[in-house]
């Protein structure tokens, strides 16, 4: 055997060396840092140049929604916008009631109020105007006012706000959390319950966990929640929504892992996800629940969202973050839906503490350890009526 | 940047040093002096977020694992004279070093690290195909995705060599952050910096390739 001497060696790691310059060449969508694209394009807001009117609706489709399906349309005019409800986009027996999909409509409305106040148009709100039509959750009327002095930070906060599925510091809340947090909320007929008692936190986390069981023993939810998974580029930039890896809070490791070895079966993702539900996802400063008072007001609901979308901006814009634990909700509608044993009701209206009010958005806020990464969405362009 | 200048007029003055010791070395004629090197090597670090909130501080910490690839230069850096104090000693007793850099990644955040070491240990040369070593080692890790995260390395690298190209080390450190990442959150604020703290787990696999060497 012929001993190898330095100019062999040199080729051979000179080969090495482009070998690996092509092989990452060719995996095209790079595994390793987020996903990028026309998919997440509207993040770039406001795009420059479009009108008070535009802002507001591109503000609109950058909302918290259930599980990114991003259920709305939107007719947009110089004088006013029409928020409409895509009914096909639910998550099926996950949202049997469509709660939640009339909540992330409240958050789209809360952002296209906030876009269009800053960008100089009153923004006057008007939900379910037409009992006729349903699916026609909110008008707004546009008309023109002064530009405000000041940048409102909620604005600011519109395209950096994403769910933040990663770990919390372990961290008591502020003493002044609770009156802030309660302060932005002022639908009428909703009330914040934010859980701040550590054994009034500890029955959310144990609530929360047995429901993520319950709801994975479910294999009708199971289902209708995986089928809103996107794994691949390719998926992602066809479909533009829906729960992503790198949205997951998973490390880094994990999602390059995660897209290296291809799409896991639903078993494995809901292993994924009660692990999470249980470790990283268990950390958080306060967990917080708006509830209102009818069961499955639709007005309510769009309120709700309006004052989580508010919540959520407001935590971006002062360090912290937010991310929607609604595994009890989705139980508790569950159970009203089949008829079950009120056992996740019971938890809820425990942990509300007032009777006659509805659990209708649960989520945990505290100060997190990175910064969230975005989800896929669909333009403007494919919303518009 | 200083303790890279250090580290670098560390490693300029053992390659002199190890210059001057002379051509009397019995070595030199069957053995490559310097001695380039590649190696993987998995270990972790950890990192603390301080929230400095309503006057007192809450300290979180994390633990997370990283990979390097490194290259590197073994060199000698000192023999027994060779009117030493025991011929046993001058055949199976010496120092050398070990110079690398490289690139690594970690696992929880994805930062790129861009490690710069250098290793002192006393060899044993047990056998001919055995030596042990055992040191200690001075770097840097310079957190290229986050400049503040940086931090120095002070390490005790143990190793065992078969067959004198084969290596595994076991190199626990003392990690010493050189910055912190401060921002303002509701309350007070937040302070993100890597964690003053023992590692015991790093452990290299190093491949000493004596054909590239002089």
């Amino acid at each position: 055997m012929n001993r190898l001497d330095r100019r062999d060696w040199l080729k051979g790691i000179g080969g090495a060396a482009a070998g690996v310059v092509v092989l990452r060449g060719g995996a095209g969508c790079g595994y390793f840092p987020a996903e990028r694209g026309p998919a997440y394009a509207p993040w770039s807001f406001p795009s420059s140049g479009s009108p008070p009117e535009m802002v507001a609706a591109e503000a609109a489709i950058l909302a918290s929604n259930p599980h990114n399906t991003q259920p709305w349309l939107l007719h947009v005019t110089s004088t006013a916008i029409d928020l409409h409800a895509d009914l096909a986009r639910n998550t099926g027996s996950v949202d049997g009631l469509m709660r939640e999909l009339h909540i992330g409509l409240g958050c789209a409305l809360e952002n296209l109020v906030i876009a269009a106040k800053s960008s100089g148009r009153s923004a006057d709100v008007v939900l379910l105007p037409d009992p006729a039509t349903p699916t026609l959750v909110a008008s707004v009327t546009l008309a023109v006012i002064e530009l405000p002095p000041v940048a409102d930070p909620l604005f600011l906060a519109i395209p950096t706000r994403h769910t933040n599925r990663g770990r919390y510091a372990s961290a008591s809340a502020a003493t002044a959390l609770p009156a802030a947090v309660a302060a932005l909320v002022t639908e009428p007929g909703v009330e914040l319950t934010l859980l701040v008692a550590e054994a009034d936190m500890a029955t959310f986390r144990s609530g929360t966990n047995e429901a993520t069981v319950a709801f994975i023993a479910d294999p009708e939810m199971s289902h209708d929640s995986n089928l809103w998974y996107r794994h691949t580029a390719d998926e992602i930039l066809q479909h533009r929504d829906g729960i992503t890896l790198d949205a997951s809070g998973n490390g880094a490791a994990t999602r390059f892992f995660g897209k290296s070895l291809g799409r896991p079966s639903d078993a494995t993702s809901n292993s994924y996800w009660l692990d999470a539900t249980r470790g990283i996802q268990a950390t958080a400063s306060a967990y917080g629940i708006l509830s209102s008072p009818s069961s499955n007001g639709r007005d309510d609901q769009l309120r709700v969202g309006r004052a989580y979308q508010r919540i959520a901006l407001w935590a971006i814009s002062q360090g912290m973050a937010v991310q929607p634990l609604n595994q009890m909700a989705e139980m508790q509608d569950r159970e009203e839906t089949k008829g079950l044993d009120p056992r996740f009701t019971g938890v809820l209206g425990g942990l509300v503490g007032q009777s006659g009010r509805r659990a209708q958005m649960l989520f945990r806020i505290g100060y997190p350890w990175d910064v969230a990464l975005e989800s896929p969405r669909r333009p403007l362009a494919w919303v518009r009526l | 940047m200083a303790t890279l200048a250090v580290l670098v007029a560390l490693g300029s003055a053992l390659c002199l040093r190890t210059a001057a010791l002379g051509a009397d070395d019995s070595d030199v004629a069957v053995a490559p002096r310097y001695v380039p090197t590649v190696a993987v090597a998995l270990g972790s670090f950890d990192e603390r977020l301080r929230l400095h909130v309503d006057g007192s501080d809450a300290d979180s910490f994390r633990s997370q694992y990283r990979t390097l690839l490194l290259v590197g230069l073994a060199h000698p850096v000192a023999r027994w004279p060779a009117t030493g104090p025991h011929p046993a000693w001058r055949e199976h007793l010496w120092v050398d070093g070990h110079l690398s850099t490289g690139v690594g990644v970690t696992f929880d955040t994805g930062h790129w690290h861009i490690p710069v070491r250098e290793d002192i240990t006393l060899a044993y040369g047990a056998r001919t195909w055995l030596t042990l070593r055992s040191g200690l080692g001075l770097g840097v890790t310079f957190d290229a995705s986050a400049g503040h995260r940086t931090f120095l390395e002070l390490g005790i690298p143990l190793a065992i060599a078969l067959f004198r190209n084969f290596e595994l080390v076991y190199r626990p450190m003392l990690v010493v952050p050189l910055g912190s990442e401060t921002s303002p959150v509701f309350g007070g604020q937040r302070e993100l910096a890597t964690r003053l703290a023992f590692l015991p787990f790093e452990l290299l696999l190093r491949f000493r390739i004596p054909a590239l060497g002089w």
